[in-house]
């Protein structure tokens, strides 16, 4: 999918050398141009929609930015106010369904999250080592891991 | 359209800035390695984030936009891995952790390798 997303941009930036455009129209008609070229190979070929994969992709930046937005409002509220309530754990995290880039993908996800930092992986890369600042209950916070994983695999890689 | 652009602008550089600000005092008041980390993986990256939106939405011309948006992929992809690096080592190094970490699994693991 990202791929995708690369040679659309790609295809909009040959468009605009191209055609020897410099203005905000010629890159929304070379994103345009790029957009229907990959929609109708994805459709002769009988790949999933291009569109709704777009869409899924801009959804999940739209929700990784608010997900910065909220660590970064999270953290300063624990540097501004007295005292310290954080419950810190380092968990192991099983990561061995991924593939090499999905890993370092998931694992900036990881640091970039609310209140969560990767530590360490194996030298197998079967286990990732995640410090959680607010890991009270060990379950839970697994939980929330897991949750940014499958929203990764189904809304990223798929 | 002028004001708007600058009023944009000023939202944008603030607000970059302040995470930044938020950032450096976490550094300095925060218990251990990890929790620093925590402070300036995140803080630094939005920071980052809203001054090029800032100075892009100044600027205003495609080239302009397309070097911050370049410079903030590389941003959101080297910040966390500088983050990575520099908690490995310190967990390595065996940085001193905060009193009240409730576990840390690494350790445990290492201590099971080497048993």
């Amino acid at each position: 999918m990202s791929r995708r997303l690369v040679l659309n941009v790609g295809l909009a930036g040959i468009y605009l050398v191209w055609a020897d455009e410099r203005s905000w129209l010629g890159v929304l008609v070379g994103i345009a141009i790029g957009f229907v070229v990959i929609s109708v190979y994805d459709l002769s070929t009988g790949l999933p929609v291009y569109a709704v994969r777009l869409f899924r992709l801009v959804r999940f930046g739209a929700y990784f930015l608010a997900v910065l937005v909220r660590a970064n409002l999270q953290i300063a509220w624990e540097i501004v106010t007295p005292g310290f309530r954080q419950t810190p754990r380092i968990l192991r995290y099983p990561v061995a369904h991924l593939t090499a880039v999905q890993k370092t993908v998931f694992a900036n996800c990881i640091t970039l999250t609310p209140g969560t930092l990767v530590v360490d992986v194996t030298p197998d890369g079967g286990l990732l080592y995640v410090h959680c600042m607010y890991a009270e209950d060990r379950a839970t916070a697994i939980t929330e891991l897991r949750k940014l994983d499958e929203r990764l695999q189904r809304e990223v890689f798929s | 359209m002028t004001v708007l652009r600058e009023v944009t602008t000023v939202v944008f550089l603030v607000s970059g800035l302040g995470f930044m600000l938020v950032g450096v005092c976490g550094i300095v008041r925060l218990p251990d390695a990890y929790h620093r980390l925590h402070a300036s993986s995140k803080c630094s990256t939005l920071g980052l984030l809203g001054l090029l939106l800032g100075a892009a939405v100044h600027i205003g011309t495609p080239e302009a936009v397309m070097k911050a948006v370049v410079t903030l992929v590389f941003a959101f992809v080297a910040t966390p891995v500088g983050a990575h690096v520099l908690a490995k080592s310190a967990h390595a190094s065996g940085m001193r952790q905060w009193e009240g970490t409730l576990s840390d699994e690494l350790a445990e693991d290492q201590d099971d390798a080497a048993a």
